[in-house]
């Protein structure tokens, strides 16, 4: 979001692999569900919770991949927020899955997500009024629409992972 | 109390998952 738009169409590609990474991943835990006898939790759980993870990749990805699509020039700085409280929720994430297995202090990690899914949604909100406000033509304030949208959709999948976490650990204590 | 034991497989695996949410995030605040 930060980078140049010619430069976006490699990081575009990044994203694309990263995305057929977390797919083989989703795979192999599938896999693994469907061969394993004993599971570390309810196997439905460990389903939600690879696919909560994928589209959380997916959802980045997309976002990506419009701003490329759809020739977009400068971003708004209010983008690049958005783009960093992505990437602490996706730090967060994997922190508290290193916790996983423990269970210890996972109740920091989907409270943090929460908090920063709160502020992607206020930032979301501003950041609509400040590109509707912009005097930008209406194509472009469209386009720039889709992406932040897009955003908003990455981050309320770190949610979503959070709140299958969260379920996870309510069983399992 | 648990009485069977953790396949720990899938611990390792959501690890990975996770990280390349982080790798993602990463690309995209670029």
């Amino acid at each position: 979001m930060n980078a140049p738009p010619y430069r976006r169409p490699t990081l575009a590609r990044q994203l694309r692999d990263l995305e057929h990474v977390g797919d083989q991943v989703t795979h192999d835990i599938m896999r693994a569900l469907n061969t394993s006898f004993i599971t570390p939790f309810d196997r439905e759980d460990i389903a939600v919770l690879a696919a909560g993870l994928d589209d959380v990749v997916d959802e980045i990805e997309a976002a990506g991949d419009l701003t490329v699509l759809y020739k977009i020039g400068a971003l708004p700085q209010a983008v690049h927020e958005h783009a960093e409280l992505l990437e602490e929720a996706a730090r967060v994430t994997t922190e508290g899955m290193a916790r996983l297995r423990t269970l210890q202090k996972l109740e920091d990690y989907w409270i943090r997500i929460n908090e920063i899914e709160n502020l992607a949604d206020a930032l979301y909100r501003a950041l609509l009024a400040q590109v509707f406000d912009s005097g930008s033509d209406v194509v472009t304030m469209i386009k720039i629409k889709e992406v932040v949208d897009q955003l908003e959709r990455a981050a309320d999948a770190f949610e979503r992972v959070a709140n299958v976490v969260q379920s996870i650990a309510a069983k399992e204590s | 109390m648990r009485l069977t034991p953790r396949n720990t497989q899938f611990y390792d695996m959501f690890t990975v998952a996770a990280s390349n949410t982080l790798d993602a995030a990463l690309v995209l605040k670029n």
